[in-house]
């Protein structure tokens, strides 16, 4: 899978952090003597990750702004660091071989995994619509406007960050990209309720039957293309394969012939007329397997390569939209309130209540009137009396 | 080969409830071991006191009953059950190694896991918050008193002393208010005998009762000995029981809880729990439900020592003796505003009125034409005014049954479900006069009762809302993960209960304190809704084998959070913890109209009405391990 995929782009980095001996002027922004990797974890635990207005005792909005909600195109971001690979404990393996291993006096460890440094792992999720590095470069570079701080101090902690002021944005960009990896597995939630809501039919209230989807084109042609090979290949092969285990056994079956002869097929020679083994037969079974052993890493390329087409993007799963949405569910449920009330106590005109309701809420626009990133409304507040 | 359980080894009230029409009444007692006492007698005091009371615990063991073999032995006078806290598993001396194995939220306890719970303990009473006289709750003893018997008693002394015919009361001249009152008075005696002999014999081996089962304060709540559980006693009208013999008047137990709804019938049937011949009928709408039968839940799910849903065996310290047919309990005093719930349905009433439309099409969120008026006259119970249809069928769609126990899925409609009750009334009047053919049918109806299920019929959640009390608590096939994107009837009809099979408990719980009533004289119906200040709601009481997983998962995930059926936080609307402070942005209930039908959903705000008073986390061990327990031989090794 692609990090490129539905209209997403699922950035993973993983940057080494400076060597541990590396002096705490260049990484430190505390005063107090901490390790390496304890300073950037309490950097990133100090970092606000959501906005709860009216919750807890702090004053409504938040206290401090959400670093990443300066961008309405970041999904979820997510900065861990990396400090050991987990070691899961020794494979299973045969008794009776260990037994013998450990008679013959074979040495008996396993080799262990590690991590020549700490790294941090960057996961970036959002909304793109290409999946070219320039694309990438474009977003990263709108992030730093709103981040260029935390960016600052947290890149100070990783190995190959220029922290001259004039260069840290280049910098920035450039330690990211190169350290980026393949997001091979990504999952997005909202394409499955975009979908569900597309194929609501309001005239039944059922769901409609999706159109069969259909791959995207890269992988189209890759599949015409190796469904031929595999026809023009197999075809003969297979048709050669029945001859010879026809032929092989009527050779097997050669001493009963007088009998048989007599018995089912009077007069019938001409199903014994194979041989055992003659040498152009021989090359014919060598050239097929080379012909096959050329190919196969072709087709393999080709397959795997055909896991990178993106699937295309979901109309309306970009987080304005998601967001739009969510602000506009909100206040059709208090339109819903209030029209219940009114409609128990007389009914003013309801299309006049709509029409304001949606002028109020514009549902075309996705920008305005909307929710803030980085903002959860939703969150029920402490039930303390 | 079907599991055989040891009913004498296993404590009673874990693989059956006690009828709530025999023992409607019980205490609960809460005590703790002194221990500085203790250290003086190195345990022996509360051990010997437990071997003593080891012959009087009630074990599992059947009853004779309407139900079961009339030659079992009739039921005790007093029932008697014994649990133990974390603490007071290592008051009464079992080792370290052994409570160490028992599952950690065993051990810290529900007031210590009272955030993931949602509880305020703030509110609770002195006696469960611990903190009251600096005492830990060590032991609970659970007592039920035999009130058929003493109702047997006071009938067969009015009989000896007026000119009655004792020889056949006929049934219903059981219940006439007097004789109630007087065999209520006696069961209450032999109850507060009992539990003052217990609290003083305990009280010579060290153990001291906890007191406060009540609001904080100096008043008479503050210095109670026991909890007092009883069932709420109706009159034979209000339940709506017409015909028959009886008097409209006379009163009786019943299972209806202080909002007014049938409780305590979505109970887990597991294998063993039955016997075999009794078991194809009770695992009907109570087990699992797989490729659209229902098989019983393994007895894993809720006793040590046996296979579980998903094949494994559960938490189980050793020895496996002390564990083996032991379970956990979860206690939970459950403070039921009355008030406040009949306020909030009442104020929006109007609007709930509104949304359904003209009376005749009172259907469960439908504008399809109402069938024609059925052929009774319109007159009595069944034939309520517009208004008390809609607030009958609000209050079902809270919970998602009727107020009788009838559930939406089955009777969508008001007239649906006044058509169930005639046809079960008929049934059961042929039945009783000897009509083989009736008796059949009754069966069957009762079977639609019990077995709900929500596809295919119901996927859209238009006649049970999806966030409902019954669904969100038992889910049943509602929602299974198995089930493709775009599933086909046929398809959901062999929708299975994956999401709810192991998040089950058996309930055992009991009602406590007086019924509410809504002031006579008042204005309007919502200033008829005045809280009376009395204490009064459910002792909740579940078994289950996981209190995390089964209990604390469901409390959580299901009934304070509502993410599972797409309802975001909104909480269970009967027992879920919302927002007191501001309702306008507390949790909702949203009612689905039937989709054909164009109209919005309704929004409904339900009152934050039931609190937690208190409660904790018990083990309740099997009569092995309370043995191995009295005579200090735990031994882990």
């Amino acid at each position: 899978m692609p990090s490129f995929d539905s209209g997403y782009y699922a950035f993973t980095a993983l940057i080494p952090l400076l060597p541990a001996e590396t002096d705490r002027r260049i990484w430190g922004w505390t005063n107090r003597p901490t390790s390496l990797v304890h300073s950037l974890r309490e950097l990133l635990g100090s970092l606000p990750t959501v906005d709860v207005p009216d919750a807890g005792d702090g004053p409504a909005g938040g206290v401090r702004p959400i670093p990443f909600s300066g961008c309405a195109r970041t999904h979820f971001a997510r900065l861990v660091v990396v400090e050991e690979l987990a070691w899961n404990g020794r494979e299973g393996c045969d008794t009776l071989i260990e037994l013998l291993k450990g008679a013959l006096g074979w040495p008996d460890r396993q080799p262990i995994d590690r991590l020549p440094r700490p790294y941090l792992l960057v996961m970036l999720d959002f909304d793109a619509t290409d999946g070219g590095s320039a694309s990438v470069e474009n977003y990263l570079n709108g992030l730093w406007s709103s981040l260029e701080q935390e960016w600052t101090l947290i890149l100070r902690h990783c190995s190959g960050f220029d922290l001259a002021p004039q260069r840290r944005r280049q910098s920035y960009v450039e330690l990211l990209l190169r350290h980026e990896i393949d997001s091979t597995f990504t999952y997005t939630g909202y394409g499955w309720a975009a979908q569900q809501a597309g194929l609501w039919d309001p005239e039944t209230g059922r769901f409609r039957q999706p159109a069969a989807a259909s791959p995207p084109p890269g992988l189209q042609l890759l599949i015409l293309w190796s469904g031929l090979v595999l026809c023009l290949l197999l075809g003969p092969l297979l048709v050669w394969l029945v001859n010879q285990v026809a032929q092989a056994l009527a050779w097997l079956l050669h001493p009963l012939q007088p009998m048989l002869d007599h018995l089912l097929l009077p007069g019938s020679q001409l199903w014994l007329s194979w041989t055992p083994l003659p040498l152009p037969i021989l090359w014919r079974w060598l050239l097929l397997l080379g012909g096959l052993l050329l190919l196969l890493p072709l087709l393999w390329n080709g397959f795997y390569g055909s896991a990178f087409h993106p699937w295309p993007a979901e109309p309306g799963t970009d987080l304005r939209s998601v967001l739009k949405a969510l602000y506009l569910q909100g206040r059709f449920l208090e339109l819903t309130e209030q029209r219940q009330h009114q409609q128990a106590s007389g009914t003013p005109s309801f299309r006049r209540q709509f029409r304001a309701f949606l002028e109020e809420t514009q549902p075309n626009d996705r920008d305005a009137p909307t929710l803030r990133p980085g903002s959860i409304e939703a969150i029920r507040r402490n039930p303390r009396p | 080969m079907t599991l055989r359980l040891d009913r004498a080894d296993i404590q009673g009230n874990v693989l059956l409830p006690y009828g709530r029409n025999t023992f409607p009444i019980g205490h609960l007692l809460l005590f703790h071991c002194d221990r500085t006492a203790l250290q003086e007698q190195v345990g022996a005091g509360p051990r010997q006191w437990l071997a003593r009371l080891l012959p009087h615990v009630t074990s599992g063991e059947l009853f004779a009953s309407k139900r079961t073999d009339a030659s079992l032995p009739k039921p005790p006078q007093l029932t008697l059950n014994v649990a133990f806290t974390c603490s007071g598993l290592a008051v009464f001396g079992v080792p370290a190694s052994t409570i160490s194995q028992l599952p950690p939220e065993f051990q810290e306890g529900m007031r210590a896991r009272s955030a993931l719970l949602n509880d305020d303990t703030q509110l609770w009473d002195p006696v469960w918050k611990e903190d009251g006289e600096g005492a830990s709750i060590d032991l609970l003893i659970q007592l039920r008193v035999n009130f058929a018997r003493a109702l047997d008693q006071i009938y067969e002394r009015q009989c000896r002393e007026g000119d009655r015919d004792a020889t056949n009361p006929g049934k219903a001249a059981y219940h006439k208010p007097f004789i109630f009152e007087k065999a209520r008075r006696l069961a209450l005696r032999r109850l507060e005998r009992r539990s003052q002999n217990l609290i003083d014999s305990a009280a010579r081996h060290g153990l001291r009762v906890l007191r406060g089962h009540g609001p904080s304060g100096e008043g008479e709540a503050a210095n109670r000995y026991w909890q007092v559980m009883e069932s709420i006693p109706r009159t034979r009208s209000e339940d709506g029981v017409l015909g028959g013999d009886g008097d409209p008047r006379h009163v009786r137990y019943a299972e209806y809880e202080h909002f007014g709804f049938f409780d305590g019938i979505a109970d887990p049937v597991f294998e063993g729990q039955y016997p075999p011949e009794l078991q194809a009928e009770k695992v009907i709408g109570q087990g699992r439900l797989q490729r659209g039968a229902w098989q019983p839940l393994p007895a894993g799910e809720f006793l040590l020592g046996y296979p579980d849903q998903a094949q494994e065996m559960p938490a189980l310290p050793v020895p496996a003796a002390f564990s083996r047919n032991g379970t956990f309990l979860v206690v939970r005093k459950l403070h039921q505003d009355v008030a406040a719930f009949e306020r909030a349905t009442a104020a929006q009433l109007p609007a709930f009125q509104a949304w359904l439309g003209p009376p005749a099409a009172v259907r469960a969120g439908s504008t399809a034409p109402a069938p024609a008026t059925p052929a009774a006259p319109a007159r009595g119970p069944d034939h309520a005014d517009a208004r008390e249809q809609a607030r009958l069928l609000l209050r079902a769609k809270l919970v998602g049954r009727w107020d009788d126990g009838t559930p939406l899925t089955v009777a969508p409609t008001y007239s649906d479900w006044q058509a169930f009750r005639r046809e079960h009334q008929t049934l059961r009047e042929r039945s009783d006069a000897g009509d083989l053919g009736a008796k059949e049918a009754l069966q069957h109806l009762l079977q639609r009762l019990r077995d709900v299920r929500y596809e295919p019929d119901d996927s859209a959640g238009s006649r049970c809302p999806f966030t409902a009390h019954i669904r969100r608590s038992n889910p049943r096939d509602s929602g299974d993960p198995s089930l493709s994107d775009q599933p086909t009837d046929e398809e959901r009809q062999r929708a299975s209960s994956l999401l709810a099979n192991r998040r089950r408990l058996l309930r055992r719980a009991m009602s406590y304190g007086p019924r509410w009533c809504p002031v006579p004289e008042a204005a309007d119906p919502i200033a008829a809704c005045r809280d009376d200040g009395q204490e009064r709601g459910t002792l909740f009481m579940a078994l289950c084998s996981g209190l995390f997983r089964q209990f604390e998962f469901m409390q959580q995930q299901w009934l304070n959070y509502g993410s599972d059926f797409g309802a975001g936080n909104d909480v269970c609307p009967i027992s879920g913890v919302a927002d007191r402070v501001d309702p306008a942005t507390g949790s909702k209930l949203i009612i689905n109209a039937d989709a054909a039908s164009h109209r919005p959903p309704f929004v409904l705000r339900p009152a934050a009405a039931v609190q937690c008073r208190g409660g904790a986390y018990f083990f309740v061990p099997s009569l092995t391990a309370l043995r191995l327990i009295a005579q200090g031989m735990v031994d882990p090794i």
